[in-house]
């Protein structure tokens, strides 16, 4: 019993001193340590290019960290079959980046299917999906994705990343692209969601309102540094530097040398 | 659009021949030959080696270019052994005799190599002409004039003589050997070492001797040459050569590579012979000459009459038909050439295919390769059909392997390229992704890269077959038959419905394969990139 308790506490994905550069490039990211505990959200906010997806990547290994290690449920990835790591972590990007040739059920079948599933275990695991993502089966399952609504597309998007019961999520700007009404009832229906699931998740966006809402702790990122860690209410009580209190909305005098800072105003008057 | 394209070779062949006639009147001022009725008839001049094969082929040549190339040709036959014939031709006193492979790689390239196949000795010799000598080997007629050991039918019988290694097991036979064959290497000297023979009973005699003496008994083994009318009629068996010992000596015109910048008319009129006669054809055509007593251009003419080489009586009436008829006459051998002419050029686009697919899927995410590649293919493309068919002959002789590997190369690029365009246009984000849910690299190639790639690629499958179907019809000027065979037939004819005969069954093939083709084409794109957005 203690040791489950225990175990319920540590971390489900840590990146040790992590450092990238692609190519002979400047470095991306600079010594990133971070822990996500296990069965909590942790999502990363910062302005555009600043590193968040390079960050998330490493965790499935699209990305391969130049220096320092990352490890899931305590194992070094780098030791690991690649593709099996990847079937075990669900993965969410923008637009859904759902694969246009195959309808929706084919699509959420994917992972399932690389890894064997019968027919009949594959069929009821998406019905099982489909409700709870609240996509009515007999009406979606056979459209291809350009007959969907991007609030559609999204769910089917999370479905797949789902199908196989990972223990961990990575998502990336999974919102992004939707209007404001949808966008916010997909953010609802997320947090329901994480509550009954119980996975580890990590989330990329660069909309801090969102990053407060969905997740138990958020973390900050610039120009490839850790600015800030901590949970939505140490951060708004706490801001660390200028930068935060940039991020939060306050009023304060632009650091010229920031990335992007017109995205970051479109973010902030949003 | 691309459908046309058969007609359009049928076209621009027409054109060149028009050319050829101006060209070839002004060639004909210049090498003052005299001009007899016509200025505007440029006159060639065919030689002969003093022997009734060559002359009679020379003949045949000479009748051939009267008849299709629109020519005056002059006729300076018997000139002697072959390095008189050879450097008549070099310094331009004849443009064109029949030569033999192997007497090109002993007596010109003085070359005593051991013997190789057929078509390396083809190629090896008119790699040299063309660069020593600016001269052109043509198309090989189809038979080869090699020395062969022939055994009385008796004796054979008795001790069933099959191959030449038969004679091993017999040793006490009767030889009786010509001269000259006892003499050369590439007769008894070599042989006797290729196959360890050792008769003990020689004599030597002359050539003509040889069939009197087996016929009266008094030998059973002896040489002769392939193509010996004699051959027809003596109780005689030919010994397969089975250590493939005696050279070959391949026939064929040999030309002046001028002549086919001057008269390429001439050219196509002589290639009408590729690949038409055979041993056995040879064997009675010599005869009809050395045993018949015929004449050698009465001979040459009911040969090639005989063939459809050259218009007689029957040419004519056909003629009065008018092009539907003679299409309605023809139906059933349209049916036959179409078939071979699908044939031809399916074979080559599968081949293309089968390479080109994989190829592209290797390199598409390799920019260099690719560039590298693509434009390998495309320096393939630019090479005139033409003359990437005569590359092929070096390498395959006459008939369906050199066309369709031409037709092979030509198909390559379209598929090639599509294949690197179709993979290179799928979205990266959905590669990623697919990398990103555990998909190998195999999969993700199977399950993502190749169906969003189909369409693209079965485009350019799509062209590299309608490209194929025409170019398939100048693959009859090498003897692989299609579509191609009226076509070249009737231009040397100048017969148009002839050539429309085939031209235009061509033509209608393309359109049906191109139209077929893009039905399937249709069916594979998947069909998720068809449907249309609709919001619910
Ligand atoms: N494949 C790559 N090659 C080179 N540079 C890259 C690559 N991917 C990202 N970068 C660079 O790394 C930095 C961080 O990118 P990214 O992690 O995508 O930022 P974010 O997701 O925060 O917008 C940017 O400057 C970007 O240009
Ligand atoms: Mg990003």
């Amino acid at each position: 019993m203690p040791k489950r308790a225990n175990k319920r506490k540590d971390a489900m994905i840590k990146l040790e001193r992590v450092e990238k550069r692609y190519g002979q490039g400047p470095y991306v990211l600079a010594g990133i340590d971070l822990e996500v505990a296990r069965g909590s959200t942790m999502a990363l906010v910062g302005p555009s290019g600043c590193g968040k997806t390079t960050t998330l990547k490493l965790i499935n290994r699209l990305v391969r960290p130049t220096g320092g290690r990352v490890l899931v449920d305590g194992h070094d990835i780098a030791q690991r079959d690649v593709a099996e790591l990847r079937r075990g972590i669900g993965y969410v990007v923008q637009e859904a980046g759902l694969f246009p040739h195959m309808t929706a059920a084919e699509n959420v079948d994917v992972v399932p299917r690389l890894l064997g599933f019968p027919a009949e275990r594959r069929e009821r695991r998406r019905r099982e999906l489909f409700e709870l993502l609240g996509l009515e089966h007999g009406r979606f399952a056979d459209r291809y994705p350009l007959e969907l609504s991007g609030g559609q597309r999204q769910r089917v998007g999370l479905a797949r990343a789902l199908a196989a019961n990972p223990e961990v999520l990575l998502m990336d700007e999974p919102f992004g692209a939707l209007d404001p009404v949808i966008r916010r009832r997909l953010q609802r229906e997320f947090i329901d969601l994480k509550s009954k699931l119980g996975k580890t998740v990590v989330i990329v966006t660069h909309d801090m309102e969102e990053a407060f809402l969905l997740a138990d702790q958020v973390a900050i990122l610039r120009r490839g540094a850790l600015e800030q860690l901590g949970s939505p209410a140490e951060i708004k009580r706490a801001p660390a530097s200028d930068f935060v209190r940039q991020m939060l909305g306050h009023e304060v005098t632009v650091d010229a040398g920031d990335d992007d800072p017109a995205e970051e105003t479109v973010q902030v008057s949003r | 659009m691309a459908a046309l394209l058969a007609l359009l070779v049928a076209a621009l062949l027409v054109g060149a021949d028009g050319r050829a006639d101006k060209r070839g009147g002004g060639g004909d001022g210049a090498g003052g030959g005299g001009g007899g009725r016509g200025k505007q008839k440029p006159t060639i001049t065919i030689g002969s080696k003093k022997f009734t094969e060559s002359t009679l082929l020379g003949e045949m040549l000479a009748q051939l270019a009267e008849a299709h190339a629109g020519v005056r040709v002059v006729r300076r036959y018997n000139l002697g052994g072959t390095q008189l014939a050879y450097t008549a031709l070099k310094t331009g006193e004849i443009d064109c005799y029949v030569e033999y492979t192997g007497t090109a790689l002993r007596a010109i390239l003085k070359d005593k190599g051991s013997a190789q196949s057929a078509s390396a000795v083809f190629a090896r010799v008119s790699r040299a002409a063309r660069e020593q000598d600016k001269l052109l080997w043509l198309a090989p007629f189809g038979f080869s004039n090699t020395y062969v050991l022939i055994a009385h039918v008796a004796a054979a019988k008795k001790h069933a003589l099959r191959k030449i290694s038969d004679l091993l097991r017999v040793p006490d036979l009767r030889w009786g050997m010509s001269y000259e064959f006892l003499r050369r290497d590439d007769g008894m000297v070599g042989l006797r070492r290729a196959y360890k023979l050792a008769p003990k009973n020689l004599v030597g005699m002359e050539h003509d001797l040889v069939y009197q003496a087996l016929k009266n008994g008094k030998v059973d083994v002896s040489d002769s040459y392939s193509t010996d009318a004699k051959l027809l009629h003596a109780d005689a068996v030919i010994l397969r050569d089975d250590r493939r010992f005696f050279p070959p000596y391949e026939a064929a015109p040999l030309v002046r590579a001028e002549l086919a910048a001057r008269a390429p008319a001439v050219i196509a009129a002589f290639s009408m012979l590729a690949g038409r006669i055979d041993n056995v054809t040879m064997r009675v055509l010599n005869g009809e000459v050395e045993l018949s007593r015929k004449r050698f251009a009465s001979a040459a003419r009911v040969f090639l009459q005989s063939r459809g080489l050259i218009g007689g009586k029957r040419v004519v009436k056909r003629r009065a038909l008018g092009f539907f008829a003679l299409l309605w006459q023809r139906r059933g051998k349209t049916l036959r050439l179409t078939a071979e002419h699908l044939m031809l050029s399916g074979v080559a686009v599968l081949a293309a295919c089968l390479l080109g697919i994989p190829i592209g899927v290797m390199i598409s995410r390799r920019p260099r390769a690719s560039a590298l590649t693509l434009a390998a293919a495309g320096v393939l493309q630019t090479i005139p059909s033409i003359a990437l068919l005569a590359f092929m002959l070096p390498l395959f002789g006459v008939g369906a392997k050199p066309a369709i590997f031409a037709l092979f190369l030509y198909g390559l690029l379209p598929i090639l390229r599509n294949t690197v365009t179709g993979l290179r246009g799928v979205d990266p984000r959905l590669l990623e992704v697919g990398t990103g849910l555990g998909m190998r690299p195999m999969q993700r190639l199977w399950r993502v890269e190749l169906p969003l790639a189909a369409p693209t690629i079965l485009a350019g499958v799509r062209t590299s077959m309608v490209i194929n179907i025409g170019t398939a019809t100048l693959a009859a000027f090498i003897g692989a038959g299609g579509l191609g065979e009226p076509i070249v037939t009737g231009l040397s004819l100048t017969d148009t419905d002839l050539v429309l005969a085939g031209a235009v069954p061509a033509a209608l093939l393309a359109v049906i394969v191109d139209a077929l083709l893009a039905g399937v084409e249709r069916l594979a794109t998947p069909r998720g990139l068809r449907v249309r957005r609709e919001h619910d």
